[in-house]
């Protein structure tokens, strides 16, 4: 009997055990489905697209930060150099780079992974909710902005790339060939276009939705890629006089500038942005007393978030202090300072008379070099003697803030000073603000018609009646920091070339570091005098009270070849993807 | 539930109608010598019905059925069978050889170890208890072949081995360690003391190991804890104590030639010196130790012996009905840290485990027998307040703090500090606070074991319920004192950091993990005529829980058939039929079958001719065994959306966290276990009256359905590809084993040894084709070092120079490399930096003249020798082991030059390249000192690969057993006195670190050496 009962009770436990232990699933995954059947869940991934917009490592670092988040891509060019020893920025400055070698600014992957986001979701969102039809319209639009927006990251960087608009399976044959320049500029600005339809209206994409993608941004977006363009890098044979396909148009054609011009004036006739010239002491702001006016001006762009009308498409940080701490200079606590800005960018400030320092009435004088600058001097740059945080600046040899061997001391003798805002505390009892990284914004639009307007119809002609000639339109930038009567451009009326140059003269040093100049020096196609040449700082020695300052030719040795005026596609591609084909020269 | 407690007390009720006695013997047992043997087993064949000898030998015994054989058994003896036919039975036992062990521990079950055909390694306790380290993974090096055990680090609680049986042959290390089941659960077996383990079992190859299934794949260490046995009780109980020293330290540089080498490196990188005259003439006179300091972190912070202390009391006995094993276990070992006056708490690190085991069978009727184990473990592990339980914080601040760092206490008796950072290392030790982790362990099993014989002779069934608990919360307790620096001129003091007030946290640990596992198996075992026949029939599952996770679950059906002809053919069919939730619906169940095939030559008559081989088995397996460890995420198969991080949007405080969704890697409903097919064939020889010795073992293994990562697809792709089983490595190798025991006369004494050797090559991984053959992967073994070769140093001879030899700068202010030599690209080279093989003649030095360079860095062999000797009452042995074939990168401050302020200089950065030095013809063993990283020395290369080979005396044992005429007079029947030693001694080519350490920078609490001193008493 005994027996039988634990027979019984082997079999219970028998099938007690075929309750399938295997059978789970995770509660904390989705699918697709899911995902884009809740609304809120849509949004979501939206969100995650707008990851694609460039940042460094960390949201809070702002911009196109390299090398772990300490190096900017400003100093691949000639406006800085970064100050710690080893950087693999350098690659891209001392002629080490290839295709095998690593890219420090290397967004291929990047870019291609948020492509494949957005293309996903562009096919999901007919799963989300009827009732949110407007909602989806939205995203539908901005889903499209950001592939266009990635799209044109690639071509920048490599020229024409392959255009990718649906999710690719893994499966399928992946030797997928790279479009041409024009295919790629015309998808582009076509889907701009789209997106337009469906975008919020600028007003709308401000205050609590600040930051989303506004029709003014794909009004922008346009406008900066045409007139890449029509810039001679493109709008010609190419950097390799081949006109190759892949990285150019292969013949010049002017109608391109006037294309440029048009959308530049499409936004500026938004009436909606303006340059922002917050008055007043918003935003606890303690330093005015010792700040000019244009200054503050200036330097309040990068961290006002209400009311800031010059904002077009913008990438907005929590509560940090991570960009002060990465600039101060390293002789106070915590300061990193990882960027030095070069002898040629502090000369290209002018003075606050509105004239270069070169300019014999400039009253520029080289034994006592930072005084009278241009307001955006003082917003931009840390100098020897400038007052911040309590005391002076010294970068000068064997000061606080450049002494011997110290980690990450200045080169140049500057720091950079942009984006930061003066009352902020990195240490003791830190204290934290809100900034924003303007990817586009109304400066850039103005000074986008200004160049595009003098290539087309010359400085001072307005033929299609946008309402403003392109001399208006640098003056305009000029006269938030300058008087009105300084703000004037001295070019000769009807001197194309003349206004050329100060046209790029005053881009250079309004959206200096901003992720521009490495770019706009190529497609203006002056690479050898500007990227080609060794990195200039100052020398500054205390002898008692006073400074000597002593420029010094070369502190970074810097390389450019032709070929240098797009990258590489990344060797790694071209091994997996037999379609793929090299840039010419490399 | 109800129903099944009546059941089981109805069981047990009714179990209690016993039957009568009819007969009874007596007598005494003696060993050869004559002296009387305690504790021989005495039971009536094929019952439970038993006893044991006495302190004098004596026993009786009432017999069931009489004149029923009766078995004497005792451990180290031959057992007898002797026909009760005489009320009086006096037997003298004599000795069995050594090592030769009746049963084998298999999966599911035990078979003899003649008719044994898998590859099965095994151990004793004794051997195990040997090694004196409370950590039983640390016992195994050189115990067992085929077993690769490396110790990384020392630390009480911490010290883990990385334990893999036959190499590697799988493309991911972490995939690759073997299933390890304590009393056939899968448990944590590291702090399973040896004193309980009964039999230690590693099986290797797929005969063994094809009833595991799709766990099987990577070997599977089976070890069995004691259990009762029929008889009085016998108590046992040991004490240890035991010294430990770490077994290395690197040597670190004073302040003196610190500050002389870092001026040296400072003016090579064109830099001014950071010391001054001054400085020098302080360091050099010792003169001024607030503000020139000469630290030897090692000598203050390090003490040199810390002690353990280990205790173990168990009895162990039985009568008819119950038998028992019960013992408890505590385990104290001390940290190596030095302990100051006035510390605010115990910060030394240490390991505390308490341990209790109860191991009970009851015979509820003839034929139904009820077990039931039960395990609980405390154990706390306390470190340094700074970073996690295993932080090595405290000894990279004494690998990487200049010794002229800081005072460690100013006049003042505040801590000093320094502006460029670091934690005063005084202050960690005194002030700091400490963190603890308490883990409870809870570990139970219940079993019934069911004679069927009345359905068909030999047929049993038994079930098993089993679960293991774990939890694990922990305290941290924390301050951090401010530091100064000191200036005695003016007698001021900067602050340097601010101090941070008391704080106490709770450490989250490992939280909470649990284990169910069920099996039902039914057992067939017969004999007829000359054929031996036996079957197994078993379902398991398993459900794992850990914190909030979904529980991952598994479930095998498990089949095993033997078969053996005159004990002298043998075969074997084994299979496992398991399912994992690792994979897709589809894919969930695979079929897991191996064959084997023995043949005791030494059973057939024309062997009996030759009576100097007494035992000579060749035997010979064929199997698959698959591996379903294919890495932590687990719905691997399915497509997911992973929430993730977030987007700031908006103008205030109305923004934050706006979180962010985001597709996963691309899901993959083809993912499959991996699968090893493994063949092996060896044979065991035993010969002159089987005191020699000898086992061979030749196997290879293709593991295929790797599971890995396709190398070829663009990144265009835009998303994280599935892994796929597309991998494939082949692995072979042979181990060998010999020894010669001769217990015969009053010297005895035994010689072992074995080696192993594996090698694995991978077959293919999906590998874009490499621009040179050589940067080529497939073809090499798993985790082979790639790297630069180096050919020699620069010299001046190598760069342009004018006319008076001083070398001509560049614009850039670098020296120029002449014409001919291959061009550096990572930084400016000078006299004095390594020179590397321009492998592909290019002309220029890149990634691209990278290569393999030395081998993995998982040893290829292993091996050891032991020897041992008894005289009377005293026995000495001593085991060397070793392994090797590997090779190490030793990088970071474990082997370069300071490369920034903080790091410290070794001994061989005394013999740097300097032109003097090169001039004079000086012994050159390091580059030219270097101010920061330099890229272009401090890479992967030849210089900083070390071979990983060492041979080290694992254990050394003296011991002494106390006449029993001694003895029992005090009512003890065994009385042993003991010394050892563990890691005493170790050759090896890494010369700063233990050469088992698991940091490529050496900074992991040092691996230790042991001095052993216990007492054993047995009652």
């Amino acid at each position: 009997m005994k027996n039988y009962i634990t027979i019984i009770i082997l079999t219970a436990l028998i099938f007690s055990a075929c309750e399938g232990p295997l059978d789970v699933k995770p509660y904390d995954k989705y699918e697709a489905e899911f995902v884009f059947s809740v609304t809120k869940k849509a949004e979501e991934y939206v969100l995650n697209t707008y990851n694609v917009l460039p940042y460094g490592n960390s949201n809070s670092n702002g911009y196109n930060r390299l090398d772990g988040g300490d190096a900017m891509i400003a100093s691949a060019s000639d406006e800085a150099m970064p100050n710690m020893s080893g950087s693999t920025v350098t690659y891209l400055t001392n002629g080490s780079l290839s295709s095998t070698s690593p890219n420090p600014d290397n967004t291929w992957n990047h870019n291609y992974q948020y492509i494949r986001a957005i293309n996903l979701g562009l096919e999901n969102l007919d799963y989300m909710p009827e009732v949110d039809q407007e909602l989806k319209e939205q995203y539908y639009g901005e889903l499209i902005f950001l592939r266009a927006f990635a799209h044109f990251e690639l071509v920048k960087r490599f020229g024409g790339i392959p255009i990718v608009t649906r999710p690719l399976n893994v499966q399928e044959d992946l030797a997928i060939p790279r479009n041409t320049f024009e295919e790629c500029i015309d998808f582009i600005v076509g889907e701009c276009d789209l997106a337009i339809q469906t975008l919020l209206a600028p007003e709308e994409a401000s205050g609590g939705s600040l930051g989303r993608i506004s029709t003014g941004a794909a009004m922008a977006l346009k406008s900066r890629v045409l007139l890449y363009a029509a810039s001679p890098l493109y709008n010609g044979n190419g950097y390799d006089g081949s006109g190759n396909s892949l990285i150019c148009y292969g013949s010049a054609s002017p109608a391109r500038w006037e294309a440029a011009a048009r959308a530049a004036a499409d936004v500026i006739n938004l009436h909606y942005y303006e340059l922002f010239s917050g008055t007043g002491l918003t935003d606890g702001h303690t330093d005015t007393q010792t700040m000019s006016i244009g200054e503050k001006n200036y330097r309040d762009i990068f961290y006002t978030l209400a009311g800031n009308n010059e904002l077009i498409l913008v990438r907005t940080s929590a509560l940090s202090n991570a960009v002060e701490k990465k600039n101060t200079p390293v002789g106070y606590t915590n300061g990193e300072g990882t960027t030095g800005p070069s002898q040629q960018i502090v000369d290209a400030y002018g003075m606050v008379n509105g004239k270069q320092i070169g300019d014999q009435e400039s009253g520029y004088d080289p034994a006592d070099p930072y005084t009278n600058r241009d307001p955006r001097f003082y917003a931009s740059i840390f100098y020897n003697g400038m007052q911040w945080s309590g005391r002076a600046v010294e970068t000068y040899i064997g000061g606080a803030d450049n002494a011997t061997g110290a980690t990450n001391a200045t080169k140049t003798g500057y720091y950079l000073s942009k984006f930061m805002k003066s009352d902020v505390k990195i240490a003791g009892s830190e204290t934290n603000t809100y900034h924003c990284f303007p990817l586009i914004r109304y400066a850039e639009i103005l000074l986008n018609y200004a160049e595009a307007m003098n290539e087309a119809y010359g400085p001072d002609a307005d033929p299609e009646g946008f309402g403003k000639t392109a001399r208006n339109a640098v003056e305009e930038v000029r006269a938030r920091v300058l008087r009105p009567s300084d703000a004037a451009v001295t070019a000769p009326a009807g001197d194309k070339d003349a206004m050329r140059e100060a046209i790029r003269k005053e881009r250079r040093i309004e959206l200096a570091f901003e992720d521009h100049r490495h770019l706009d020096v190529k497609r203006w196609m002056i690479g050898p005098e500007t990227l080609g040449q060794n990195l200039q700082g100052m020398r500054i020695t205390k002898n008692g009270d006073n400074y000597s300052y002593e420029v010094q030719s070369n502190v970074s040795d810097r390389v450019f070849d032709t070929k240098m005026y797009v990258y590489p596609i990344p060797q790694n591609e071209i091994n997996k993807n037999k379609a793929m084909e090299q840039n010419p020269l490399w | 539930m109800k129903k099944f407690i009546i059941l089981t007390i109805g069981i047990i009720v009714l179990g209690f109608h016993v039957t009568a006695q009819i007969a009874r013997i007596s007598g005494t047992v003696t060993d050869e010598s004559g002296e009387p043997l305690p504790g021989v087993n005495i039971v009536e064949k094929n019952t439970t019905n038993g006893t044991v000898s006495d302190i004098d030998g004596n026993y009786s015994l009432s017999l069931q059925t009489p004149g029923a054989t009766v078995v004497f058994s005792f451990i180290g003896f031959e057992t007898q069978e002797i026909p009760a036919n005489l009320t009086t039975i006096d037997v003298q036992m004599t000795a069995g050889s050594l090592g030769v062990d009746e049963v084998v521990i298999v999966g599911y079950g035990t078979q003899k170890k003649e008719s044994v055909v898998g590859s099965i390694a095994t151990t004793t306790s004794e051997e195990l208890k040997q090694m004196g380290t409370p950590n039983l993974s640390n016992a195994l090096a050189g115990r067992v072949s085929g077993v690769i055990s490396m110790v990384g680090s020392g630390r009480p609680g911490g010290d883990d081995a990385e334990i893999y049986v036959r190499g590697v042959a799988t493309l991911n290390s972490d995939n690759s360690r073997p299933l390890i089941l304590v009393d056939g659960v899968e448990r944590d077996f590291t702090q399973v003391d040896a004193e309980d383990v009964e039999s230690f079992s590693v099986l290797k190859d797929a005969s063994a190991t094809a009833v595991y299934g799709v766990r099987g794949a990577n070997g599977v260490i089976l070890i069995t804890t004691k259990r009762g046995k029929v008889g009085k009780p016998t108590i046992s109980a040991r004490y240890t104590t035991t010294l430990q020293q770490p077994t290395r330290l690197p040597t670190y540089l004073g302040s003196f030639e610190h500050a002389l080498l870092r001026n040296e490196a400072l003016m090579n990188d064109g830099l001014n010196p950071r010391f001054t005259e001054q400085d020098l003439q302080h360091f050099r006179d010792q003169d001024s130790p607030y503000t020139h300091p000469d630290n030897d972190y090692f000598e203050d912070f390090l003490r040199k012996v810390s002690y353990m202390h280990n205790m173990n009391i168990n009895v162990r006995g039985g009568s008819d009905r119950l038998r028992y094993f019960v013992g408890t276990n505590g385990m104290y070992q001390d940290g190596i840290y030095k302990q100051f006056e006035g510390a605010r708490t115990p910060t030394n690190a240490h390991f505390k485990r308490l341990n209790l085991r109860s191991n009970l069978d009851f015979d509820l009727t003839k034929t139904t027998t009820l077990s039931l184990d039960l395990n609980s473990r405390i154990e706390r592990q306390q470190n340094i307040s700074i970073g996690d339980i295993g932080s090595t914080s405290l000894f990279s601040e004494m690998n990487t703090t200049p010794p002229y760092f800081y005072p460690y206490r100013l006049p003042n008796g505040s801590y000093g500090g320094n502006p460029d950072g670091g934690a005063n290392i005084m202050a960690i030790l005194t002030d700091y606070g400490y963190n603890q982790v308490n883990d409870n362990i809870l570990e139970g099993t219940f079993k019934l074991n069911q004679k069927l014989d009345f359905v068909t002779k030999g047929l049993s069934a038994r079930g098993m319920v089993s679960y293991n608990s774990y939890f694990e919360r922990g305290t941290k307790v924390g301050y951090w004192p401010p530091t100064y620096t000191y200036d005695p001129q003016t007698d001021t003091y900067t602050e340097i950091t601010e101090e941070t007030p008391p704080w106490i946290s709770t450490v989250d640990g490992d939280g909470h993990r649990r284990r169910n596992q069920m099996e039902v198996a039914l057992n067939y075992a017969r004999t007829f005529n000359e054929h031996d026949v036996t079957g197994l029939l078993l379902y398991t599952q398993t459900q794992s829980f850990a914190n909030q996770n979904v529980p991952q679950g598994f479930l095998g059906y498990v089949g095993r058939a033997t078969y053996a002809y005159k004990q002298r053919y043998l075969a074997e069919f084994n299979f496992g039929y398991n399912g994992s939730d690792q994979f897709d619906k589809a894919n969930r169940y695979g079929f897991f079958p191996s064959f084997s095939a023995g043949w005791v030559i030494t059973e057939e008559n024309f062997m009996k001719n030759i009576p100097a081989i007494s035992f000579l088995k060749i035997r010979g397996s064929y199997g698959e065994v698959g591996n379903d460890k294919i890495g932590s995420d687990r719905f691997l198969y399915l497509q997911t959306y992973n929430l993730s991080g977030n987007y700031f949007y908006g103008t205030d405080q109305s923004f934050g966290s706006q979180s962010a969704l985001y597709e996963g890697d691309l899901g993959n409903t083809n993912v499959t276990w991996e699968v090893g097919k493994k063949s092996n064939a060896g044979f065991d020889m035993k010969m002159f009256d089987s005191k020699f010795s000898l086992s061979l073992d030749l196997f290879r293994e293709m593991r295929v359905n790797i599971f890995t990562s396709r190398n070829t697809t663009p990144n265009m792709l835009g998303v994280g590809l599935p892994r796929e089983n597309i991998g494939k490595v082949e692995n072979k190798g042979f181990e060998i084993e010999t020894g010669y025991d001769n217990r015969d006369g009053q010297l005895q004494y035994f010689v072992r040894g074995m080696f192993s050797l594996s090698k694995n090559t991978v077959v293919f991984q999906d590998e874009v084709v490499p621009k040179f053959e050589y940067m080529r992967r497939t073809g090499k073994s798993v985790g082979q070092n790639f790297g630069l070769d180096v050919v020699g140093y620069y010299t001046p001879d190598d760069f342009e120079t004018d006319g008076s030899g001083n070398l001509i700068l560049s614009e850039a202010g670098n020296p120029i490399l002449k014409e001919g030599n291959a061009v550096p690209t990572w930084e400016a080279v000078q006299p004095g930096d390594l020179k590397y093989l321009d492998r592909n003649n290019d002309g220029i030095l890149d990634t691209f003249d990278e290569g393999p360079i030395g081998n993995s860095r998982i040893p290829q062999f292993i091996y050891s020798i032991s020897n041992g000797y008894r005289y009377k009452g005293f026995d000495f042995s001593m085991m060397w082991q070793g392994s090797g074939g590997n090779h190490k990168f030793i990088t970071g401050s474990g082997a370069y030059e300071p490369v920034r302020e903080r790091n410290r200089f070794l001994e061989i950065h005394k013999e740097r390249w300097t032109v003097e030095r090169w001039q004079n013809d000086e012994a050159i063993n390091y580059p030219r000192l270097s101010s920061a990283q330099n890229s272009h020395n401090h890479r992967n290369n030849t210089f900083y690969l070390q071979k990983g080979d060492f041979i080290r005396l694992k254990n050394l044992e003296l011991g002494y057993n106390f006449p029993k005429r001694i003895t029992s007079g005090l009512g003890i029947s065994n009385l042993r006195l003991y010394a050892g030693g563990t890691n005493t001694l170790t050759f090896a080519y890494i010369k700063n670190f233990d050469p088992e350490t698991g940091s490529s920078s050496g900074t992991s609490y040092p691996q230790m050496k042991l001095w052993t001193f216990g007492v054993n008493v047995t009652f």
